[in-house]
């Protein structure tokens, strides 16, 4: 639950740092419908809970703000590098979006979506330089149950970093995403100072109020555009690094305190709901929007934005960079979702106050089931928490628990379980957990989306989705990777060959060294030479060099066959790589 | 981003602390013996430093009254969390040494723990509490030259108290001058012994080199019975290549004098025919167990299987009832005789021994019996081992991603009809 003192804070940081458009209510609006659906009796409680570490942090900003013009020695002046647009890493986070999944949750019948990775290996999208701008916009919704949703979507949230709400609780297959980014291509520069304090610029003017240490005051026009960077220099011209600013519609002098004022009107609210005051939320709502309106800082009536910087140093004159001509470059891609719905008919667990819900795939609640909580998918209908796993058992619409030492689900739908101990053999069942199959294995092992069970006499049998065991004949080993439709394997002797996810021998065991395969090729040893071979086995080329080494990779991750310690390398395509 | 604000604001907050309180020694940490005593002094506190705005609900509670101190050592700083105290003393006049004095007085003198660093650590460990001192030295100089500058920062931690008998049992022990530790030690290359110690089988086609005796010792005069046999048959005598028969030499020494009481020169196994040998060896003890001697023979009881099966699944049934009394009963003689014979008088053992068990019926939901198993009798029937075959073990634990088994020697004392778990 949002605790007031979150959304106090979360409205200080919009009245504080985002003053930009006074006549503009949609922060103040965004505040008031967080309280939305919130019974009273919940707020008042927060606010009394809250209000008195709301009174500490006020007299702590009290102090920070107020005292902040000093002088600063020559010696002990920050700088920082003039203004430039940067768009070096424009063109690679252009690029940056391969394989973008996101992961969706649920929670009193709406979505959460979270975003996981913009590429297999980058969590979060490339940071770009100044004077760039980048926005992703949502522009197509696409459920698992067919519909296609592009309307009201672009306000949706794309974030790598906190979960995002995404409306309705409904199973999303993919989004469409368009990913824009704007630069700089030319801008004006206006240079202020006590020397020339008045500049007039498209229709309005800025004036050099007030210079004083590490401190500037100047105003702008509101018809005039924000700058999209203010930057201060010192005598000699250097520009020194900010340590602070505050931006509002009036003037330093008529302004109370922010916080003062505010925690003035919330000791007010404090009491009007201690008395009882107002009948139900709504009501309250309308108050604090009625008179949050009428709070000074909301009102601007002067026409001007006052500006108050601080530097690191001892500021003579001011540099205000304003946007004249911008390009756009712009792409787009789809996210997947992480764990996409399999089978029509899977339900998905979702956590209301006070049950889990169990939803079918376009939100309809199908299951409730009453005082449980914090339940975690594991695969298909099985579950799990902190305590103990679970089975949903739909024919009888209940949770049952497993208490067993693990579940392990598999991505052809088969379960593993280890009923007693770590060294059990696997018991395999389906999803209405009943068991399948005939054979003890004591590992199941999962390579891409082909599973194999392993005997105690170490046979290995390749398992379809009901558990049918057929045997691999020679193989002692499988290695990690499906790719390119083939798996390394080993016999007895430690060949190696390959086989294609049926489980069928498609190269036999010849090879001292292998790797998997990568864009249709890879690299053996086989009579004492390396070769690369296509996906059947067929040579495509004989070389001389030992020694190769695994790691190497080029600038886009894709593999470098190198040999004698790098002396010869060839590309990912199996290309002599010319030094 | 949201997130990210609310954390910085009160990050700022909780660092906002204003100190304007009297300056006289008010609150001594040296009086607390307990964490519900730390809490009474927080409290305390608390209601004399309002204006400090102490948050109590907080399990992390960093403190800078004036007035803290340590029996008349001033604190500057209280760290107090759930778990531990951590107090630093003033750095501008008063010590570590001065600390170190008081704990000293206090707790007996101790040996300094070197650390790799320039500082110095000491430590005391008892029933209730473990305390633990830093010395920082703010020069960077070392114990010599140990000075008033120099600062401390002890950290307290109290220990769960617990009154079951089991996590007691270092209460229990008989110390004596002499306490006697029997080990087998073998020596050898390519064997595997069988190993029993007065008809108690021990180990069978082991090849450990180290065997506590003391377990089955129950009088005396002792007989190691032990059959050496070839581990490898593949290692053959051929032409041209280095072959040496298999060979063992074995001593039965005391631990605590490092003496050895019997000794056997090498000895081959030839042409892979196991060897026996019957070991006698004074086996005196200042304190011998009851263990199985007031036992009855088993081997020609009835229902034996079932008082088996009958003593696991009480064993069984208690952990998942949770019941710790049980679980005391059932193991109390058993742990108590181990650390007896080990002459093991450090509470810790006993208390860590216990918190397994507490961790064993935290963890299990589920256990299950071995239904087939083979007896061996031990000890002239008094003593019996059984073999599970359909389980891994006789009684298997299952929690989430948890398990744990049991297997015990069982006998059963005249008189009564019931198993019981001996070693």
């Amino acid at each position: 639950m949002k605790k007031i003192l979150y959304i106090i804070t979360a409205l200080l940081a919009i009245v504080s740092c985002n003053k930009t458009q006074p006549k503009n209510k949609t922060e103040l609006n965004e505040f008031l419908s967080a309280l939305d659906n919130k019974p009273l009796e919940e707020i008042k409680e927060e606010v009394n809970s809250n209000i008195k570490q709301f009174e500490s942090m006020a007299k702590f900003f009290d102090g920070s703000f107020a005292n902040n013009i000093k002088t600063i020695n020559k010696e002990d002046e920050k700088y920082e590098e003039p203004f430039k647009v940067d768009t070096t890493g424009v063109h690679k986070a252009l690029n940056q979006f391969k394989n973008v999944t996101f992961s969706q949750t649920y929670s009193d019948y709406k979505t959460d979506l979270q975003f996981i990775g913009t590429n297999d290996d980058n969590e979060k999208p490339i940071k770009l330089g100044q004077g760039v701008t980048q926005t992703f916009t949502p522009k197509k919704i696409y459920y698992h149950d067919g519909e296609v949703r592009t309307d009201s979507i672009e306000g949706y949230g794309l974030d790598f970093h906190f979960d995002e709400d995404w409306g309705k609780a409904k199973a999303i297959d993919s989004i469409d995403i368009s990913f824009k980014v704007d630069y700089i291509k030319d801008y004006d520069v206006v240079e202020i100072s006590s020397d020339n304090p008045t500049v007039k610029y498209k229709g309005g003017e800025i004036n050099f109020v007030k210079a004083e240490g590490n401190y500037v005051y100047f105003t702008l026009s509101d018809t005039i555009a924000d700058p999209i960077k203010v930057q201060g220099h010192n005598e000699e011209g250097k520009v020194l690094d900010r340590s602070g600013y505050s931006n509002n519609g009036v003037s330093p002098d008529d302004q109370e305190d922010i916080l003062t004022e505010m925690l003035g009107f919330f000791k007010k609210i404090q009491k009007k709901l201690n008395d009882d005051d107002f009948k139900d939320t709504p009501e309250l709502q309308e108050y604090l929007k009625d008179n949050l309106s009428n709070l000074d800082f909301f009102n601007d009536n002067d026409g001007i934005f006052h500006k108050e910087y601080y530097y690191y140093g001892t500021v003579k004159s001011i540099r205000l960079f304003f946007k004249k001509d911008t390009k756009t470059e712009e792409t787009s891609f789809t996210a997947y979702n992480y764990q996409p719905t399999k089978d029509n008919d899977a339900l998905i667990a979702m956590q209301t106050d006070d049950a889990i819900v169990f939803i079918n795939n376009i939100g309809e609640p199908k299951i409730t089931i009453p005082g449980a909580g914090g339940l975690e998918n594991i695969g298909g209908n099985f579950y799990e928490d902190y305590n103990h796993f679970y089975h949903l058992n739909k024919a009888e619409e209940k949770l049952d628990t497993l208490l067993v030492y693990s579940v392990e689900a598999f991505s052809n739908g088969i379960v593993g379980i280890l009923p007693e101990q770590e060294s059990d053999n696997y018991t395999l069942v389906n999803q209405d957990n009943k068991p399948i199959g005939s054979k003890l294995y004591w590992k199941v092992k999962e390579v891409g989306n082909v599973l194999f069970g392993i005997t105690y006499d170490n046979k290995y049998y390749i398992l379809d989705e009901n558990a049918n065991a057929t045997l691999l004949p020679g193989i002692h080993n499988v290695y990690n990777t499906l790719a390119d439709d083939r798996i390394m394997v080993s016999n007895t002797s430690s060949k190696i060959g390959f086989i294609n996810s049926k489980g069928r021998l498609v190269i036999p065991f010849k090879y001292n060294d292998a790797k998997d395969f990568e864009n249709g090729i890879t690299v053996v040893e086989f009579n004492d030479t390396y070769k690369f071979i296509d996906t059947n086995g067929k040579v495509l080329l004989d070389i001389k060099e030992d020694h190769l080494d695994f790691l190497k990779e080029d600038e886009n991750k894709k593999r470098i066959y190198s040999f004698d310690y790098g002396k010869v390398k060839y590309n990912y395509k199996g290309e002599l790589i010319e030094e | 981003m949201k997130n990210i604000i609310t954390i910085l604001v009160l990050s700022i907050y909780t660092t906002f602390v204003s100190c304007d309180s009297v300056a006289t020694n008010r609150y001594n940490f040296a009086e607390v013996k307990s964490s519900s005593q730390t809490k009474a002094l927080i409290a305390k506190m608390i209601l004399e430093n309002k204006e400090e705005d102490i948050d109590s609900t907080s399990s992390y509670i960093e403190l800078n009254l004036k007035g803290m101190h340590y029996a008349d050592v001033p604190i500057k700083s209280a760290l107090i969390t759930d778990n531990y105290t951590l107090l630093t003393t003033d750095t501008v006049n008063f010590s570590a040494k001065k600390l170190l004095e008081v704990l000293e007085a206090e707790k007996g003198l101790t040996n300094l723990n070197n650390s790799y660093s320039d500082d110095v650590e000491f430590e005391w460990k008892d029933e209730i509490e473990t305390k633990k001192l830093e010395v920082n030295f703010v020069n960077g100089k070392h114990l010599a030259a140990f000075g008033n500058k120099d600062y401390g920062k002890l950290t307290i931690t109290y220990n769960p108290v617990y009154t079951i008998p089991l996590a007691k049992i270092h209460s229990k022990v008989k110390v004596f001058d002499a306490a006697p530790k029997y080990l087998l030690y073998i020596k050898s290359y390519n064997s595997v012994f069988d190993i029993s110690i007065n008809d108690v089988r021990i180990a069978e086609d082991t090849d450990s080199d180290s065997f506590n005796l003391n377990n089955y010792i129950t009088g005396p005069n002792s007989t190691i019975k032990l059959t050496a046999k070839t581990e490898d048959k593949t290692i053959k005598k051929e032409p041209n290549t280095y072959y040496r028969d298999p060979s063992f030499s074995i001593e039965i020494i005391d631990n605590s004098t490092k003496k050895v009481v019997k000794k056997i020169e090498e000895i081959s196994i030839k042409n892979n025919i196991p060897v026996n040998l019957k070991l006698d060896f004074n086996s005196t003890l200042p304190y011998y167990p009851k263990a199985w001697t007031n036992g009855a023979d088993l081997r020609n009881s009835k229902d034996l299987k079932e008082k088996v099966i009958a003593l696991y699944t009480k064993l069984g049934n208690a952990i998942l009832a949770n019941d710790e009394q049980a679980i005391n009963d059932l193991f109390y003689q058993k742990d108590f005789e181990v650390q007896q014979l080990d002459f093991d008088t450090n509470f810790e053992t006993a208390r860590t021994k216990w918190e397994a068990y507490l961790t064993i019926l935290l963890n299990t939901y589920k256990y299950t019996l071995a239904k087939d198993f083979d007896i061996e009798f031990n000890a002239g029937g008094k003593l019996i081992y059984t073999y599970a075959k359909d389980k891994s073990d006789m009684l298997i634990l299952t929690g989430k991603n948890y398990d744990d088994s049991f297997n015990h020697f069982l006998y059963q004392p005249k008189g009564s009809n019931e198993l019981k778990i001996i070693r």
